[in-house]
């Protein structure tokens, strides 16, 4: 890489990790930090703009929401549901996606195939009709909308690290430890999944992303947390029906999740680039 | 004749050729878009179940009597009505001359078959329950027909021309019932060009018609359910009239250059209802004091003024002013929250109390905003509201099944009498109610044996009153509803519905 | 020979029993949709008028026999009638299908053009402003929510420009906003694997040979590379397919696009049982007919990948 490209590429990371630790950082601790009760209401502040507007103060840096609710509030304290739900569920999924892929790939046969065909019927189902009925049957709670997601996307992990071990599988090294009776837990454990790693890894920062976009799909369609809880997608998507009159109570809980979702996948990018040597240049 | 000015005879049959053509009919002209929120469900007028059915069915069809685009109560098909001194027997005589929109004409045989069809269970007619005193449908000659009711029926009319759509027999009987759904006929002002179900429905003003023939064309009704997108489709001109906005863009709209507003009542009363049917022994709603007390704590005009922007009028009791006579001297409850405290300290609750409110989202306009605010203002004197906000299908279907102790609801109105409201909202039997109450139960179930409108009015009044003093919910306002409409466009939306007529639009160049 | 049919056999039976274990899947869930007949019944109606519309609807019956009436209905090709529209819920999926279909072969070939081409181009040119301008374009592409998307173009593009219609199934010009807000995301993806994949290819001893012989540049990117690269690509672009057909819920509620995701939501919050049904098994068919397809062209053009032990 030239020198302009390793310093950009420097400064670009920077950024990025630095954004990443803010959004950390608020999604522990938001609801001590924020200036105000993000589901205080105050009629008479409703829908008050940011304060560089004309009617905006600087009591409410970027404006309220249409029950006077203080939207920078809801943005720190909304970083929780996005951090709660991306985390837990990329890593229920991958975790869950990972053991059926290393089984599928490793076992092969009649194992691996019901494996496929249960991952099809899975993706057959629209996650959207998913999502409906188990979220209508449970209801609109933290933990199920977790739950939901990570029924859902383990598929992805699975496919990828069946794919994976089904080609590490023919190695030496593998065929040396099977061949030495070692159990397969530990040929899986030792020798198939530290090689895997990186491509999971490098697929779960993509996909943190693309779970905290999903739960704001969710959010547009009522089937995530409830207020008063606040959460960035909920937030973008009770402000679009305001978008002719005011702008802030979508604009910045969007930009919030276009940041954080960004970053994340410039992230995985750049692990995907030091660990795969290929696709280097 | 010499055509001479100095002959005023001329002169004047000058004048009246010349004014002969526009005096001739004048054949509609123009399209009217229409974007409303959603559709009606199956287009058979016996299978109606939304609002939005009720609205496709007073354009495309008729009854023996209607309501006309001012919402007032007319003969149609029937040109006038005798009510048997017993009161059970309506003999109507039908208008002659009136035809389907094929050409065929309605004859009794069409009335007969019409009302039986509505009543049959086999229909399942989902407004049964308006209709189903009717016994029997007979033919006494070409021009009249007669209907024997089971029971006296004060308001047996305003149902009629709520729920007695008549449709063509021969017609019915030749395509089949999912022919008919899929192209139906009638005699209405419009008739029937095509639907696609998701997006639109097209109709054609009928030429036919024996009374009114529609100013415009074309008329196409859309479903847009995204309220930006309907505001969207006003300002680029997709759209003549966008239904239902949201009250917050009351202002947004009249900014907009070319386009008006419109509110009108909605005739849909809001309360919150406390399930007093079910509760259990001990539930503090149980005791009026504190139910008194709640409607204390609420300030329901900052809510108005604040949140619904003015779209929405607030009422004392339970009845809404465009559909009944309400009494002018009751006044709502105050909102007085150091009252209210005292109160619900009277009552045994000084340290306030806990209560769980299951509330809908997208159901009624602005419904979780709403129930918020009133979390809220419960929160302030002390009643710890546990608000569970729902999807609107999950609420709707869990409404009978679970036990909500309160929630926010909507009553709306069907046949511009309070009965509506009383028999399907408030009486113990019904379905729709939470409310016991033996003394206006029977009140309510006296109320049907008055028929002259004044003695009616005073007793609904009597009856609100009585819900009033035992505060049997906490009484919000009857709302209205924001229309953004083309300043080319002349039209007025009635009061007490949005079950909106076009027959009387026009478009202008 | 054999070996090839024979597993076109297998996946074939495999693709069956997929359908046939979505369709149970399907019933027993639906059941928690909502229930039909107080969504469907208005406030006026009687306790004892529910209960007959609810033997009406056959929804009295218990799920075991209810389900075997509706298998052997899907199995002669009926899919039941829609408790809204009183309509055949074939008729109706046929009736609005194409204008989804419409719309995701508008999205993917959107995405592909622009994806692919974006791909190539920032391949071919690694690490120049170029590369990272697009980098950036598709990061940020997989970054924003669809319906954020669809709803500011609708005002950019609609409102303000006055260039395209702002909803509605209307011909050409209003197919572009749906297009781009749906493809919006495969886009990115497309472009991020075409131009890794096609950086992989071109490390390849076969191409540099290639390379070393003098061909010119345009033939081994068109010729050789995207021969290399077509397994890889179909396999992504058949996945983004599937998930375009799922994701078009969200595009064609903000544009009134009368589609199979509108119709689908509609019925699931209206508790049309049968819509719901009969669209997850419509799908479904789809999905594993299009999963088939791939793999059976990748084992058709490579065995080795369908081998089992």
């Amino acid at each position: 890489m030239t020198l302009l490209n390793l310093r950009s590429a420097n400064l670009k990371i920077q950024i990025t990790l630095f954004v990443l630790i803010v959004f950390v950082i608020l999604g522990l601790f938001g609801a001590w930090l924020a200036p105000y009760d993000p589901t205080q209401q105050d009629l008479s502040q409703a829908l008050a703009p940011p304060f560089w507007h004309a009617g905006g103060t600087t009591a409410h840096l970027l404006g309220t929401a249409p029950l006077g609710q203080d939207i920078l509030s809801g943005i720190m304290v909304g970083a929780q549901v996005s951090l709660l739900v991306s985390l837990c569920a990329v890593a229920l999924s991958g975790l869950f996606g990972v053991f059926i892929g290393l089984v599928a790939g490793y076992r092969g046969g009649w194992v691996d195939t019901v494996c496929m065909r249960v991952a099809d019927i899975q993706l057959s189902i629209p996650f959207i009709l998913l999502a409906i009925v188990m979220i209508g049957a449970m209801g609109p709670k933290l933990s199920n909308v977790i739950f939901v997601i990570a029924v859902t996307n383990w598929v992805t992990y699975a496919k990828v690290v069946r794919t994976e071990t089904m080609r590490l599988r023919e190695r030496d090294f593998v065929k040396s430890a099977r061949v030495s009776a070692t159990p397969t837990g530990l040929i899986l454990l030792r020798h198939i999944l530290p090689n895997v790693i990186n491509s999971i890894v490098v697929i779960a920062t993509l996909d943190i992303g693309k779970v905290i976009i999903f739960e704001s799909g969710l959010s547009f369609l009522g089937l995530s947390v409830q207020p008063p809880t606040p959460s960035w997608g909920a937030m973008l998507a009770d402000g679009r029906k305001y978008i002719s009159i005011a702008y802030w109570p979508s604009m910045f809980p969007g930009i919030a999740i276009f940041v954080v979702v960004l970053c994340f996948n410039f992230l995985g990018n750049f692990l995907r680039t030091i660990w795969d040597p290929q696709s280097k240049h | 004749m010499k055509f001479s000015s100095q002959n005023p005879f001329a002169a004047l049959f000058l004048i009246c050729a010349l004014s002969l053509p526009s005096l001739s009919f004048s054949a509609p002209t123009g399209k009217l878009t229409v974007a409303v929120p959603s559709e009606p469900a199956t287009l058979d007028p016996h299978k109606a179940s939304n609002r939005y059915n009720y609205m496709f069915n007073t354009n495309m069809f008729e009854g023996l009597y209607i309501r006309n685009d001012k919402a007032e109560l007319v003969p149609a098909l029937a040109e006038s009505v005798a009510v048997a001194s017993d009161g059970l027997t309506y003999t109507f005589k039908l208008r002659k001359g009136v035809k389907f929109h094929d050409g065929s004409a309605m004859t009794a045989d069409d009335v007969k078959f019409s009302i039986e069809r509505a009543i049959n269970p086999n229909t399942k007619n989902p407004l049964l329950a308006y209709i189903k005193t009717i016994d029997r449908v007979d033919i006494i000659n070409a021009d009249t027909v007669a209907m024997k009711l089971k029971e006296r029926d004060a308001i047996f009319l305003k149902k009629l021309a709520f729920a007695g759509w008549i449709v063509p027999k021969n017609y019915i009987q030749a395509v089949g019932e999912d022919g008919f759904a899929k192209k139906p006929m009638g005699t209405g002002p419009f008739k029937f060009v095509s639907r696609s179900i998701n997006e639109q429905i097209e109709m054609e003003a009928n030429e036919l018609h024996w009374s009114t023939v529609p100013k415009v064309k074309n008329l196409v009704i859309r479903t847009v359910p995204e309220d930006a997108v309907r505001l969207a489709m006003l300002q680029t001109g997709e759209a003549d009239i966008v239904a239902e906005m949201p009250p917050p863009l009351v202002e947004r709209i009249n900014a907009l250059r070319g386009v008006k507003t419109l509110s009108h009542p909605s005739g849909e009363i809001y309360w919150v209802v406390f399930n007093i049917k079910d509760g259990a022994k001990d539930s503090p709603l149980l005791n009026p004091m504190v139910r008194k007390a709640l409607n204390h704590a609420i300030d329901k005009q900052a809510i108005i003024t604040n949140v619904l922007k003015n779209q929405a009028v607030q009422i004392a009791g339970a009845l809404a002013p465009s559909v009944a006579a309400v009494d002018k001297n009751l006044q709502p409850y105050a909102y007085n929250p150091a009252l209210a405290k005292k109160m619900l300290a009277d009552a045994g609750y000084p340290n306030g109390l806990k209560v769980d409110m299951y509330s809908s989202v997208g159901r009624y306009t602005l419904d979780k905003d709403i129930s918020l605010v009133i979390a809220n203002q419960l929160k302030a004197v002390g009643v710890d509201v546990n608000l569970n906000l729902w999807e609107s299908s999950k609420w709707v279907g869990d409404l009978s099944k679970k036990y909500y102790p309160m929630s926010y609801q909507a009553f709306g109105n069907t046949v511009f009498d309070p009965e509506g409201l009383m028999i399907f909202g408030l009486h113990s039997k019904a379905f729709w109610s939470f409310y016991k109450n033996d003394a206006v139960d029977k009140m309510i179930d006296d109320s049907l044996k008055i028929s002259e409108q004044k003695e009616r009015d005073t007793h609904f009044q009597k009856i609100d009153k009585m819900l009033y003093d035992d505060a049997s919910h906490i009484f919000l306002w009857e709302s209205k509803i924001l229309i953004g409409m083309r300043d080319k466009v002349t039209w007025r939306p009635q009061p007490g519905d949005n079950v909106y007529k076009f027959w009387n639009a026009s478009v202008d160049k | 020979m054999n070996d090839r049919w024979r597993y076109l056999l297998e996946r074939l039976i495999q693709a069956a029993v997929c359908v046939w274990g979505v369709s149970v899947i399907i019933f027993c869930i639906t059941h928690f949709i909502g229930d039909p007949v107080q969504l469907l019944m208005p406030a006026e109606a009687s306790q004892a008028d529910r209960l007959a519309y609810q033997q009406a609807l056959g929804l009295d019956k218990s799920a075991f026999e209810r389900y075997i009436i509706f298998f052997a209905n899907v199995l002669q090709g009926d899919l039941g009638q829609s408790y809204r529209f009183n309509t055949p819920v074939l008729a109706l999926i046929w009736d609005k299908f194409p204008a989804t279909f419409e719309l995701a072969v508008a999205a993917i070939v959107f995405a592909i053009i622009v994806g692919v081409g974006s791909g190539i181009l920032c391949a071919i040119r690694p690490n120049t402003w170029w590369d990272h301008c697009f980098e950036w374009l598709s990061l940020s592409g997989m970054a924003a929510p669809t319906f954020w998307v669809g709803i500011m173009l609708i005002m950019f593009f609609s409102v303000e420009l006055r260039w395209l219609p702002t909803s509605g199934r209307s011909g050409l010009a209003s197919l572009v906003l749906p297009a781009i807000t749906l493809g919006w995301y495969s886009t990115a993806v497309i472009s991020r694997m075409t131009r890794s994949t096609l950086l992989e290819t071109l490390e390849t001893d076969f191409i540099k040979t290639s390379v070393l012989k003098g061909a010119p540049s345009h033939i081994i990117i068109f010729k050789h590379c995207l021969k290399f690269m077509l397994p890889t690509l179909l396999t992504i672009i058949s996945l983004q397919f599937v998930t375009l057909l799922a994701g078009a819920v969200i595009t064609e509620t903000i544009f009134s696009w009368p589609g199979i995701g509108r119709l689908l939501i509609q019925s699931a919050y209206g508790g049309d049982y049968p819509v719901v049904q009969g669209i997850t098994v419509v799908c479904s068919i789809i999905f594993v007919l299009i999963q088939l397809a791939v793999d059976v062209v990748q084992f058709f053009l490579d065995p080795r990948i369908g081998h089992r032990q």
